[in-house]
């Protein structure tokens, strides 16, 4: 499974939404599921699947799918 | 949505769709589970507090990280049935002296959790329901906060009865700050006073008929020895209005309480008699084996 597999069967299981398809535009406001509580739920997980810590403040910088993911490549992440 | 009657809280439901869209539903959640009593008072909080752009756009980078930072703990917290293992220093040092924390993240996040978080909301509205109402009732005349955090029920305390003087008691210089600067944006300065004092280890030399200690016990190492402080300033056949978090990973918190009966168990050993209690969940549990973070108040004598 390669990690962008990985991301999304997270996302996917996070949100409740097995035919959720990850664009890098895609934002909270277009998953009903998807609230503060999903949010830091698939942070977690990601963080957990990848052996990975983000810094608190990196929360707050991601506003959409394609800023979780430059994030994960500054943390080593290849995508 | 809110724009004539709630300017403040369009701003903030705007900064929220906009900064972080995993938090678009907060204002619209809260409006429809409590109406215009709720927009009301955190229209006026939002501008006693947070009166420019810049300052409540950064309360709300404040509240956000608060928030985020609370539930990642709270998530770690359902995998390993444990808080991590602190002391009430290591703590002291992270958080309340910490005065950059405090000030940016812990108490603007603090404050507005008051009014965004359901269950703190729900918690306040029983205060005012079933202890402040009483003290109106029967004229109290002074109270002491143990514990002052933001300020916010010494400051909801000193606006609903219009003559009661009151001592607010924190070991956080910023905490101390910022409850002073609360209550003098709410211009009740002249009847209040709060004093940087740590109750398990120094005298505070007051007693009291009205004592309040809100989310205090989780954050210490030994909640009874505080408590038996408590019961020794209040007076007797006065009343008291004591909370604990049950459950709920938060960076200072150190106690952990799996229920609300370990926490009446404390009170009643330290001497107090519970009049009434409400237990209010976060939310509903994500799954049936674990119990969601809880908020529990004591009304007691």
């Amino acid at each position: 499974m390669s990690n962008m597999e990985r991301l999304v069967a997270i996302y996917r299981d996070v949100l409740k939404k097995p035919d959720l398809q990850l664009t890098p535009e895609l934002t909270a406001r277009d998953v009903d599921s998807w609230d503060s509580l999903a949010h830091v739920q698939i942070i977690v997980e990601v963080e957990k699947k990848f052996a990975i810590e983000f810094d608190l403040d990196d929360f707050l910088t991601i506003r959409n799918v394609g800023d979780f993911f430059k994030l994960l490549q500054r943390y080593g992440v290849e995508l | 949505m809110f724009s004539d009657d709630f300017p403040q809280l369009d701003i903030l439901n705007k900064m929220f769709n906009e900064k972080y869209p995993f938090m678009a539903s907060t204002v619209s959640n809260g409006y429809t589970a409590f109406g215009n009593p709720w927009a009301y008072e955190i229209e006026e909080l939002l501008n006693k507090m947070f009166p420019s752009p810049d300052m409540l756009s950064n309360a709300v980078d404040g509240y956000v990280r608060f928030a985020m930072d609370v539930t990642r703990r709270q998530s770690r917290f359902d995998d390993e049935g444990a808080y991590p293992q602190k002391s009430f220093a290591q703590v002291a040092d992270e958080v309340y002296l910490n005065h950059d924390y405090m000030e940016r993240y812990y108490l603007p996040g603090l404050l507005l959790s008051h009014l965004l978080w359901p269950h703190h909301f729900r918690q306040s509205r029983f205060f005012v329901a079933n202890f402040l109402a009483d003290m109106k009732i029967k004229g109290a005349g002074s109270f002491v906060d143990a514990g002052v955090g933001t300020g916010f029920l010494s400051r909801l305390t000193l606006a609903t009865c219009s003559d009661i003087t009151g001592i607010g008691f924190d070991v956080s210089p910023a905490s101390q700050k910022f409850a002073q600067l609360q209550v003098a944006n709410y211009k009740l300065a002249d009847r209040y006073q709060c004093k940087l004092l740590d109750l398990c280890k120094q005298p505070t030399g007051v007693e009291t008929d009205w004592l309040i200690s809100a989310e205090v016990l989780e954050h210490l190492e030994e909640p009874l020895v505080f408590l038996q402080k408590l019961r020794a300033i209040l007076r007797p056949g006065g009343k008291g209005f004591i909370t604990a978090a049950i459950n709920a990973a938060e960076i200072d918190h150190i106690y952990l309480y799996r229920n609300a009966k370990e926490v009446e168990e404390q009170l009643v050993s330290a001497g107090f008699i519970v009049e009434q209690y409400q237990v209010i969940p976060a939310y509903k549990p994500r799954k049936e084996d674990i119990p969601p973070p809880e908020v529990v108040a004591f009304i007691v004598n």
